[in-house]
């Protein structure tokens, strides 16, 4: 079961529909829109990939399976900047 | 080690040619050829120096920003400690002291590759490049005061690098004393691509495997070069944007000259550069004709 | 004393400083600038680069054969001018490079750029040395857009995005003097060794005023083509650090966040772009009128009388 936490410095803010994000550490910018918008909130409330795929479900309509393999897609980008970590279960 | 190492060279010897094969062989996938030149810096910029020292270079003569050009190399190699290995930067200046006396690239690297290429072919690619006549490449080879970015009427977002001609330019470089230098013929490079390029890396003291060698040697060919600008484009062109501009990475044959100089173009430029292409193995066409 | 308004701050200077339009305001100088003896080096620096160190609240740069530079606090500048050094000379270096540094002690958003205004609000044009800023400034200028400053521009967010007008001249290379035919604005050179000179603006406005568009100037090397795009946000904040006046004095100074915050601001407010253009003279009218478009276009009226 993946688990995944924010880290890093990451100031943020809301320019239009999306998220601009900076870490001042790093010098790296990132930019989120639409519902990687909502992943990024969601990451607030739980570590739990799985339960950010049950939450978008019940707001979004997608497939299990293409919900899934979406927010992995995010996540590894996240990963990739630095503004998450995988606690357990990274998927490649 | 950290420091960065110079690529050194005349302009349009293969130094671009050279960054890419390292620049693949530094990385896994093939590289985008539009993120070589901003992945690093180059000796001749002004953005490292203004960025580093606090002071417009724009409001600095030439000689004075010269005079503070080595401090910013010094830095930048101070600096380079998070980064790769070797840092390769690519320096089209000839070895010279700054107006103070100072040599001014022997702070910034902690050796120098040198690319040399037949003056006679340096003539049909500068020519090609820079879209002038053999003629007057040739009268640009030939001049003792040549350079860069000389015009004080304007400003670039170059320095002033001074050149000296051809063959001064080849012996500033090989007659210092302050840094090793490790030559390469362009011509060599071209024949045999692989034992010359390792060569180069073991002079630097980096040992690669032959295997990570041919891949990037493979990846850096003329032919994949060129379908890749085609695709992509390049940033180096000369003439940015202009569908008409040549394409920057050009047949690079060896031995072109044969066909494209005249007899008078080619006993002024042996005539000029007879001893340094001699020093340097290139065989004169009229040795008979030239002091 | 000499008394100038420099980004909506009062200066006194004591010597005259070529370039810049005197003040009009009455209140009392925010900025002293003054002759004095300056050391080589300061005790105890936080940092230090080959021309200039810092400690807490003393900033000294080192320009060799002009001036030493000290700024103490974030009101006073200090100049020990070098022998060989001309009034011309220490006055473009205490304008520029010095009262740069002192804007970023400030706190300002301070942006490498040169602006004009288009109907209520500061166009910026933004870029490294050499980018062709003053140039493009100037060329507005001549079609009669007023221009609000050149090289250093100082912003402050409260909330909303604003320009200070710098009060100053502009400068140009000989080389833009003539192909912009300002011959008869051209004045003094702006150091006797270098052929750039201050240039009377056909029109100049002082009044602070929000920001309408900021371009960053590039030249078409592919994969960039010829046009104006807009940056994404997050490339515009990269975009707007890394043409910060000084981006190194940006980090040593931990204003990144203020930085971030600005880009984020500006992004919504007006728009941060990309102005892909050949650099050459030949292409600056079809420049102009491609910017012109994109000012109708985004709802930036006032074309100049």
């Amino acid at each position: 079961m993946a688990r995944v936490r924010k880290t890093g410095d990451w100031l943020s803010a809301q320019v239009g529909d999306g998220l601009v994000m900076m870490s001042p550490e790093q010098g790296n910018y990132l930019g989120i829109s639409g519902v990687g918008t909502r992943i990024w909130e969601l990451l607030d409330t739980t570590d739990d990939v799985e339960a950010i795929c049950d939450a978008l479900r019940e707001e979004y309509a997608v497939s299990p399976d293409q919900c899934r393999a979406d927010v992995d897609a995010f996540l590894a980008k996240l990963d990739a900047q630095g503004a998450i970590t995988y606690l357990t279960g990274a998927s490649d | 080690m950290t420091t960065p190492v110079w690529l050194a060279s005349y302009p349009k010897p293969g130094n671009t040619w050279l960054r890419v094969l390292l620049a693949n062989l530094m990385q896994a996938g093939p590289i985008d050829l539009n993120t070589l030149q901003t992945a690093d810096w180059t000796a001749g910029g002004r953005a490292p120096f203004d960025d580093l020292l606090l002071i417009a270079s724009t409001l600095l003569t030439p000689d004075e920003a010269d005079a503070l050009r080595p401090s910013v190399y010094a830095a930048l190699a101070e600096s380079a400690g998070a980064g790769p290995t070797t840092a390769f930067v690519k320096v089209h200046d000839a070895y010279l002291p700054t107006p103070m006396g100072e040599a001014m690239l022997a702070r910034g690297a902690r050796a120098a590759i040198l690319i040399v290429r037949d003056p006679r072919d340096v003539t049909a690619s500068m020519a090609h490049h820079s879209r002038v006549t053999l003629d007057q490449a040739i009268a640009i080879l030939n001049d003792p005061a040549g350079g860069i970015c000389l015009d004080d009427n304007g400003v670039s977002l170059q320095f002033r690098q001074r050149l000296l001609d051809w063959s001064g330019h080849a012996a500033s470089w090989l007659n210092q004393r302050d840094l090793p230098v490790h030559l390469v013929r362009y011509e060599d490079l071209l024949a045999d691509t692989v034992a010359v390029f390792t060569e180069a890396l073991a002079f630097v003291g980096e040992t690669v495997d032959r295997a990570r060698v041919e891949q990037a040697v493979e990846r850096s060919s003329f032919a994949a070069l060129q379908a890749r600008e085609r695709a992509a484009g390049f940033r180096e062109r000369a003439w940015p944007g202009d569908p008409s501009a040549a394409p920057f990475f050009r047949k690079g044959l060896a031995g072109e000259w044969r066909t494209t100089l005249t007899r008078d173009q080619l006993l002024c430029i042996e005539r000029a550069h007879g001893p340094m292409m001699r020093r340097l193995g290139y065989v004169l066409a009229h040795a008979d004709s030239v002091a | 004393m000499f008394s100038y308004n420099i980004s909506s701050l009062v200066v006194d200077c004591e010597i005259e400083l070529p370039g810049r339009l005197a003040a009009t305001s009455n209140r009392p100088a925010e900025i002293t600038i003054r002759s004095a003896i300056v050391p080589e080096a300061l005790d105890a620096p936080i940092a230090v680069a080959p021309t200039w160190e810092m400690t807490r609240d003393q900033f000294l740069l080192r320009v060799p054969g002009v001036a030493r530079f000290l700024v103490v606090g974030d009101d006073t500048i200090l100049f020990d001018a070098a022998a060989t050094a001309t009034p011309a000379d220490l006055a473009i270096f205490l304008a520029g490079s010095v009262f740069g540094v002192l804007l970023h002690l400030r706190g300002y958003v301070v942006l490498h750029a040169s602006a004009v205004r288009v109907g209520a609000c500061a166009i910026l044009f933004c870029g490294a040395s050499g980018a062709g800023k003053s140039t493009i400034a100037a060329a507005l200028a001549n079609r009669g857009y007023p221009v609000v400053t050149d090289d250093i521009c100082a912003v402050t967010i409260d909330p909303v995005p604003i320009v200070h007008p710098d009060g100053r001249q502009l400068k140009l290379w000989r080389e833009a003097i003539d192909a912009l035919a300002m011959s008869d604005k051209a004045r003094e050179a702006v150091r006797p060794s270098i052929r750039k000179y201050y240039v009377e603006p056909p029109a100049a406005d002082r009044t602070p005023m929000p920001i309408g568009a900021i371009y960053a100037l590039r030249e078409p090397r592919p994969p960039a083509v010829i046009g104006i795009q807009q940056l994404p946000p997050a490339v515009a904040a990269a975009k707007l650090h890394e043409n910060a006046y000084r981006p190194r004095l940006v980090d040593r100074l931990g204003q990144a966040g203020l930085y971030f915050a600005a880009a984020t601001r500006i992004a919504s407010d007006a728009g941060v772009y990309h102005l892909t253009r050949r650099r050459d003279f030949a292409s600056m009218e079809q420049v102009l009128r491609s910017l012109e478009r994109h000012w109708d276009a985004i709802g930036l009226g006032g074309r100049p009388a």
